[in-house]
């Protein structure tokens, strides 16, 4: 009888729950207005240096974004969050671009305007956009302009044109100054309008002489980030972070234009020092390798592989059991008479070798190292950075991924083989913090820990490189890193850990496109490397988060760690209410089951253990 | 099973499960997350390493005085029945053990690395079974399930 009563208990919990759960799902859904989350770019899409470095910098953050196509695409205001316009596409929002940006902006679209041109907007809806009065623009001496300076840092102006506004109801976020620090006219402003939307204009170019002012090289980026962000604070955005989970950078070491004739003791002991010094601290070297070197005059020629060059292999080995990783640095790192490390190895005297040839170089150093050390090259750097569509053509064709290259940007990019598909074929991964010439002082490793908080501020990458040549690059390359590793929150990869995450992250942001209302749902494509992070700004915290239909739990309040993405299409969904289908069991239910497994189990028991 | 079996069987059940949570969650991570937490499991949400090998491993451990029995021929059948109920139960235990001290190293002396430190279980890492909101904390169902039947089966096992 007291079975019959707890199974009768039991059954009515089950059925309670289940009938609860089917209502709760069935009424407790909710018709919400759907958008999309995405920035359109206007411009003209012939290739330019500073459009480049926009679209580097809006795929490294990982926003969504496409060029605006001339057409009905552009007449459609609710497609974008943000429109960055460039005036070289005004073209393409019709006849009267001055109206279109006003009814973007009406519809509730965040305006970010780049550089000159502002004069071929109407006065009338200049003043209601971007609170601004436009007087005139010229080349910047013409107004004795050498900075923009806003409240973070200070960006060098070179022989560019500016534009001269005055404020009309905008807020100005920096000034140009003339060479003595004085004021000029705003360089930056702001204007927030009631409705929530911000317009935000840059009087000069911000997206191009990336790394060019020695002072401060990235302080350009830095400011284009920090304005997209700021023009976005208000809209509920979700971005692929550039670096696995959550992580804000990535620390790289190369050790630059190691050769077979490394084999002095000074050098070797320092090497072998700072090596140990960086795996105590789990972070590995990349190390670019010369893998032959030649000296015509004497005929002296060393590979890898020679008996002479096993204590550099020696080192090369602890390097990659170190967690390591090699890259090729040419084959010879020369051209005719000269010595390795004196001159570029693809381009003699202004002309560049064949494809043969520079496949032929490329391929006996390749095989020289994979012998010699018994590892795979997936990564390679051109002599001086000098390398062309052939040198790239040829890597590709040997069987690299990743290239060391000298971009001027602070983010990693791609070469795509095929245009048509978008399929990366390469990554690129830029020096960003430069290296450690001979007899630097302290004063050198200050500078460098500027830079990297700089490049913190806007996710770029840490990539020091550094030859050893004397006790002083020890000690700052070892700073430098102990730097970096004390921000927090730093990532340590090899570099063929860095491009193995750039390219799976590559195929995730392909199909990247973001859809809110009550919840947010994100599109993705396939991704083997479990870690992708997604960033979510939101005035509510994440409450519950599924994958492909699936619950998944690696979420906080503002960000979600993805698994490994299989499909070519996957679906995030991120909700910030109690999903009532996903409630968990009441308290009732369970001591319910408790109930009923400790009558059922203790009643066998005892028959088991033959007690009365 | 000999009395003294008994309580040398347990201790050593909860070693084992001791010892397996601690290295999963300390040791079995992908570059500083646990494994568990960047998986999306198939059968039944559980991990497949639990289903093989630690699930058999703490089997064999948990039914260890049976083999010895067998292999001994030293028990009769009655015996050898009240031996599969202990031991049933010692792996009830051990897995329950396992699968709570991963959550409790997790809650109480996380990984500085593990997105997730500080947690206990979260609604989405339960098995298919799902978890219980219970005093304002979760808990996985089948610890409803499995903590009753290894009290009982012990209780038994002493007064009898």
């Amino acid at each position: 009888m007291r079975h019959k009563a707890l199974a009768s208990l039991a059954c009515a919990l089950f059925l309670s729950t289940l009938t609860s759960a089917i209502a709760l799902r069935t009424y407790g859904l909710q018709k919400v207005k759907i958008s999309s989350f995405r920035i359109g770019v206007v411009a003209d899409e012939e290739p330019r240096e500073g459009l480049t470095h926009l679209g580097n910098l809006l795929g490294h953050l990982g926003y969504p974004y496409d060029m605006v196509q001339r057409g009905n695409q552009a007449l459609e205001p609710s497609r974008y969050s943000l429109l960055v316009v460039f005036e070289s596409g005004l073209h393409k929002l019709g006849e009267n671009p001055s109206s279109i940006i006003f009814a973007y902006v009406k519809e509730g679209t965040n305006l970010l305007w780049i550089g000159p041109g502002l004069g071929r907007i109407d006065q009338e809806i200049l003043a209601k956009v971007f609170g601004l009065k436009f007087i005139s623009e010229a080349s910047a001496e013409t107004y004795r302009v050498a900075y923009s300076s806003s409240n973070s840092s200070s960006a060098k102006i070179f022989c560019e044109v500016v534009a001269n506004v005055e404020l009309a109801g905008a807020k100005a976020e920096g000034y140009f100054l003339d060479t003595a620090s004085r004021r000029l006219f705003p360089s930056e402003t702001c204007l927030r309008h009631d409705t929530g939307e911000i317009a935000y204009f840059f009087a000069y170019d911000v997206s191009s002489w990336w790394n060019v002012d020695l002072d401060s090289p990235w302080s350009r980026p830095a400011r284009l980030a920090s304005a997209i962000q700021l023009t976005l604070s208000d809209s509920p955005a979700v971005t692929l972070r550039p670096y696995p989970r959550n992580l804000a950078s990535a620390f790289i070491c190369r050790i630059e234009d190691v050769d077979p004739l490394h084999t002095g003791g000074e050098w070797l002991s320092r090497a072998h020092r700072y090596l140990q010094e960086y795996v105590a601290r789990n972070v590995p070297l990349s190390v670019a390798l010369i893998p032959v070197h030649v000296d015509p005059g004497s005929g002296l020629e060393i590979r890898l592989g020679s008996d002479s060059a096993e204590p550099v292999r020696e080192w090369l080995r602890a390097v990659i059991g170190g967690r390591g990783a090699i890259i090729q640095h040419g084959c010879t790192h020369q051209h005719g008479a000269q010595r390795t490390g004196v001159g570029a190895e693809f381009i003699v005297n202004g002309t560049w070798t064949s494809y043969d040839d520079q496949t032929r170089r490329i391929s006996i150093g390749k095989v020289e190292i994979e012998r010699a050390l018994n590892t795979k090259v997936l990564a390679f750097e051109a002599p001086h950075y000098k390398l062309n569509e052939d040198t790239l053509r040829a890597i590709e064709g040997l069987g690299f991924k990743y290239l060391l290259d000298d971009s001027n940007s602070p983010f990693y990019g791609f070469r795509f083989s095929d245009a048509d598909t978008r399929e990366p074929s390469l990554v690129a991964v830029p020096e960003t913090l430069s290296y450690i010439p001979l007899g630097s002082s302290v004063n050198l490793g200050n500078k460098l820990s500027e830079t990297i908080d700089q490049l913190l501020a806007f996710q770029g990458i840490l990539l020091l490189y550094n030859h050893l040549y004397d006790d002083a690059a020890f000690t700052i390359g070892l700073r430098t890193m102990e730097y970096a590793l004390k921000k927090g929150n730093v990532w340590t990869p090899n570099i063929n850990q860095m491009g193995r995450f750039a390219l799976e992250r590559a195929g995730a942001y392909k199909g990247f496109s973001v859809t809110y209302g009550s919840e947010i749902a994100v599109t993705m494509g396939s991704c083997s490397e479990r870690g992708l992070t997604l960033s979510v700004n939101s005035q509510e915290r994440i409450s519950w988060v599924q994958v492909n239909g699936k619950e998944w739990s690696v979420f906080n309040a503002n960000y979600v760690i993805l698994p490994e993405l299989p499909g070519p299409s996957n679906t995030v969904l991120i909700g910030f209410k109690e999903q009532p289908s996903l409630q968990p069991l009441s308290a009732l239910w369970g001591l319910g089951l408790l109930g009923v497994a400790s009558c059922t189990a203790f009643r066998f028991a005892k028959r088991a253990f033959g007690v009365d | 099973m000999r009395k003294k079996e008994f309580p040398r069987n347990l201790i050593l059940c909860s070693a084992l499960a001791f010892f397996l949570s601690y290295l999963e969650y300390y040791y079995v991570a992908l570059d500083g997350i646990p494994y568990r937490e960047m998986y999306h499991f198939g059968v039944l949400n559980i991990p497949p390493y639990v289903l093989f090998p630690l699930a058999p491993a703490l089997a064999i451990v948990a039914f260890s005085p049976l083999f010895d029995d067998l292999l001994l021929h030293r028990a009769n059948w009655s015996e050898r029945s009240r031996m599969i109920v202990v031991g049933c139960a010692n792996f009830l235990c051990a897995v329950t053990l396992y699968d709570s001290l991963y959550y409790t190293f997790r809650s109480m002396f996380p990984l500085p690395t593990d997105p997730l430190g500080g947690f206990w279980i979260r609604r989405g890492e339960a098995s298919i079974m799902g978890v219980v909101n219970l005093l304002g904390v979760l808990w996985p169902t089948w610890y409803f399930v499995t903590i009753p039947v290894v009290i009982s089966v012990y209780v038994a096992y002493y007064i009898s």
